[in-house]
């Protein structure tokens, strides 16, 4: 019936564009490495905050943002993930390092097999099905009191820098913190760019258009659920070293919530929105909390509901998008010129068409 | 007098356009039939008619203007539309589908007695009131879509294919209810058919839209004899 | 086995509670095919519109009334200013919107009146009934008698008014429900104003129960979703059996069960949910339509 015109690839700036991706990485990474050497420590204390927070939000946008599942569990899987870290010191007596290994494949294990079932609901019942994960880690925490200590939490010792090492406790738990957000983030890059990007794209346009592509629908939700779920336990875990300390409170429903407002601020399905998740994070909950109790909700509340309708891009959603509008431009200026020919080409094809139509009913 | 006007009417979707300048006339009381083929715009217009889209021109019922008025304005007007396929409340029972149809009336004798009249002319939906319209076969389904858009007691009322995928016994049976409701309530009709031999016979008027434009109209009869229509959609 | 019987009661008690706000949520769902996070929120809102007025000296059935109809006003507003743009975009938006009303709520509700506990007088007088060995107090069987009536509103307002009928079409189908001439926009308004009316009813039955605060909700809401997935969050019927079992099963682990804990007891309506949800996702009520060919 209708005719697409498929505008042709345009590859040549392309090689440019990695270019300066890969520029702006590395200068990225620089500036990183040498931030606790020119910054306070409380403040490199904060920045290894947002790097915790910042996997973890990386893993629900993997959920959230690239599949399309709406999970409300995040607060689940990063309680699993510190406490299986904080165990394993305490009883297995394993390295700091190790103990986070062990939390991402105890977090992968249990995203597996809560995605499981989850791969076959459609996005309402997965939010309520997670919505149980969320509500379960406060009681569950509180009933195994003997492990977890209960309500009042547990003290944990933070990761001790060797004795060459002579920035401080705070930086060298920013670096072992910067180690795994560089690897992990640029793990899900690559994960997310190649051909499994394309497929989750896929996924949350169109799962029938997605399986019909050959992508095993299923399988993948599977696997990313699994994959999101451990970022979270990994963030956790990292962000229970940096603290210092373990308790229910810090993993109510709220920071799901909280985990879901801030990607949706940061952009859904990007990478770099999860950076900004983390700075939010990090920063917006203890300033607003200055401002009183109840206003961290009503910003948090405000927040989603203002960007679900008025930003639904996010921040850097937003800018993408402004910045591909700009190329859109300048492209369409540089084809104005075949512009006139163009025209009269739609103008023959109706007339082409039309006479078809008409021999084909006439037949 | 005439019930219902388009003048120049254009409108599509999105960018689309389907409808260029279409104008047609349905009067007091008379039933105008539309004909075209797939993707001619008949659909379309009867839309613009019931304001489910957007449209240039005018269009208006007993000489009011429709323009800027939602779908339950129009209808609250006196415009029943009933859509192509299965227009149906499926998890309503037949009963209620008719109720609802009325929403516009506070008649509330009447509309008893009407719901009763529906089952007269469709004895089938009287077998099945306490059933749900979802588990209703295609052609009690086109029936009660029928039933439903009569109980509004509108002016005018659109039908797009009624005809569509039923069976021939039972597509006789329905244009012999429509004519009797034209007769007997001098409800004025617009129908929208492909399976033109029926709607012919009883139409009063006939119009040819063909790629979104009119290209013939006149009387039923003048139309049926036209050797393009003839061979076009009389299949002779 | 008397106790076993008085604990059954009891249960049922808790579950017309849990019943009337997985009304809403009913409701809510049929009408606009929105889950809302925020509808117990929304209850304790509610419930300090009513603690408001005791406060400035408002007889406490008045008071009652007066919060329903306020709260009415409110989940009109919400559906208007908020809800209705955002109503035909993808799942994920709606949920995050909801759950968005939901922080607003709980917030505003902090802002207002503080995160102290505060006391709502209950409606119901302190006296109880022996009917063989088995006691009622007041309070359950006013809750009970509370739910009976709404449902049986419910039942009569849907099923034999107008009004209901122009609901349920718009519901079912909404194009076909504009081409009648029913106002699509003003009967989800309507659908949401009811909603948040059944859901002020069990945060006025929850509030003096408990001690009123911003969280008060917490934990009923999770029983009210329990309760609505049990009919697949379509069925009213659904809901209301669907309260019973878990007020029913929940005071039956608090008795038997006492090695599982206060904290624990949240488990069961959440194996409930999990258990419907991936076992018969469209729930034990959902009306299954023959098809005839």
């Amino acid at each position: 019936m209708s005719s697409i015109e498929i505008p042709a690839m345009q590859s040549a700036p392309r090689g440019e564009v990695v270019a300066t991706k890969i520029g702006v990485g590395f200068v990225l990474v620089l500036i990183l490495l040498g931030m606790p050497l020119v910054i306070p420590e409380y403040q490199t204390f904060q920045l290894t905050g947002v790097m915790t927070y910042a996997v973890a939000a990386l893993g629900l946008n993997l959920i959230t943002g690239y599949v399309g599942q709406v999970s409300l569990g995040h607060n689940a899987f990063f309680a699993l993930g510190s406490y299986a870290a904080v165990l394993s010191v305490v009883y297995l007596g394993v390295n700091d390092v190790v103990a986070v290994l062990i939390a991402a494949v105890v977090t992968f294990i249990f995203g597996v097999l809560a995605g499981y079932p989850a791969k076959r609901l459609r996005g309402l019942y997965l939010a309520l099905i997670t919505l149980v994960l969320a509500v379960s880690v406060v009681p569950l925490v509180k009933q195994f009191k003997a492990y977890t200590g209960g309500a009042a939490g547990l003290m944990v010792d933070k990761p001790v820098p060797p004795a060459w090492f002579t920035l401080g406790q705070d930086a060298w738990i920013y670096y072992m913190v910067l180690a795994f957000t560089l690897v992990i983030f640029w793990l899900v890059r690559n994960f997310v760019g190649g051909s499994n990007g394309r497929a989750l794209a896929g996924i949350r346009e169109s799962e029938l258009a997605a399986s019909s592509m050959g992508v095993d629908v299923n399988r993948l939700k599977v696997i990313v659920f699994g994959v999101g779920s451990m970022l979270a336990g990994v963030g956790g875990a990292l962000a229970t070293f940096t603290i210092g300390f373990i308790g229910p409170d810090s993993f109510t429903l709220m920071l799901s919530i909280s985990f879901l407002a801030a990607i949706v601020v940061g952009g859904l399905g990007t990478i770099w929105g999860a950076l900004v998740a983390g700075l939010f994070l990090q920063f917006v909950p203890s300033y607003a909390s200055d401002l009183g109790q109840a206003f961290s909700g009503a910003v948090y509340g405000g927040i989603l509901i203002a960007c679900m309708t008025l930003m639904p891009n996010g921040i850097v959603g937003s800018l993408l998008k402004i910045a591909s509008n700009r190329r859109e431009a300048r492209k369409a200026a540089d084809r104005t010129a075949g512009k006139g020919a163009e025209k009269t080409t739609v103008a023959e094809k109706t007339t082409v068409k039309a006479a078809a139509d008409r021999t084909a009913r006439a037949t | 007098m005439n019930v219902l006007e388009i003048k120049g009417v254009s409108a599509g979707y999105g960018r689309i356009p389907v409808l260029h300048h279409v104008s047609l006339v349905v009067g007091e009381k008379s039933i105008a039939v539309l004909l075209g083929a797939n993707g001619a715009g008949k659909t379309t217009t009867l839309r613009a008619v019931s304001g489910m889209i957007k449209y240039t021109g005018q269009i208006l019922l007993d000489g009011k203007d429709l323009k800027g008025r939602g779908p339950d304005q129009i209808a609250r007007l006196g415009i029943a539309h009933g859509v192509q396929g299965r227009g149906t409340f499926s998890d309503l029972t037949v009963e209620d589908n008719l109720a609802v149809g009325a929403f516009r009336r506070r008649d509330k004798a009447e509309i008893a007695v009407d719901i009763d009249q529906m089952y007269t002319l469709f004895p089938r939906l009287r077998e099945r009131r306490k059933q749900k319209a979802g588990s209703l076969s295609g052609g009690e389904q086109q029936m009660l879509a029928v039933g439903r858009a009569l109980m509004l007691k509108p002016r005018v009322m659109l039908l797009d294919e009624p005809s569509l995928g039923l069976a021939p016994v039972i597509i006789d049976d329905l244009y012999e209810a429509l004519q009797r409701v034209n007769r007997l309530q001098g409800i004025a009709m617009l129908i929208v058919e492909q399976n033109a031999n029926l709607a012919l016979e009883i139409a009063n008027d006939a119009y040819v839209l063909e790629t979104g434009s009119m290209v013939l109209s006149g009387t039923a009869r003048d139309v049926s004899e036209n050797d393009g229509v003839r061979a076009a959609y009389l299949g002779n | 086995m008397q106790y076993f019987f008085q604990q059954i009661v009891n249960g049922i008690g808790d579950g017309a509670i849990y019943a009337s706000l997985g009304l809403a949520l009913v409701l809510i769902y049929r009408t606009t095919n929105i889950a809302n996070f925020a509808q117990g929120e929304m209850a304790t809102f509610s419930a300090y519109i009513a603690w408001q007025m005791v406060d400035w000296g408002v007889p406490l059935w008045w008071s009652f009334l007066i919060a329903i109809a306020v709260s009415m006003v409110v989940g009109v507003l919400a559906y208007l200013l908020l809800v209705r743009s955002v109503q035909h975009r993808d799942e994920l938006t709606i949920v995050i919107v909801t759950l968005g009303l939901f922080l607003a709520f709980n917030s505003f509700d902090g802002a207002m009146w503080g995160f102290l506990q505060l006391s709502l007088p209950s409606p119901f007088p302190e006296k109880s009934f022996a009917i063989g060995a088995l006691r009622f107090n007041a309070e359950l069987l006013g809750t009970i008698m509370i739910l009976i009536a709404i449902s049986i509103g419910m039942f009569l307002l849907l099923q034999h008014t107008r009004l209901g009928t122009a609901l349920r079409a718009s519901a079912s189908n909404a194009t076909s429900a504009m081409l009648v001439g029913i106002p699509f926009t003003a009967m989800m308004a309507i659908g949401w104003g009811l909603a948040a009316g059944l859901g002020a009813v069990s945060g006025l039955l929850v509030g003096p129960k408990l001690t009123l605060d911003p969280n008060m909700m917490g934990a009923i809401i999770i029983y009210a979703f329990a309760a609505a997935v049990v009919g697949g969050l379509t069925s009213y019927r659904g809901a209301v059996v669907g309260g019973a079992i878990v007020g029913i099963s929940q005071a039956l682990s608090m008795a038997y069960l006492p090695w599982l804990g206060s904290d624990l007891q949240i488990l069961l309506p959440l194996m409930l949910i999990v258990a419907v949800l991936i076992i018969k996702p469209e729930g034990l009520f959902g009306s299954t339509v023959v098809i005839r060919v």
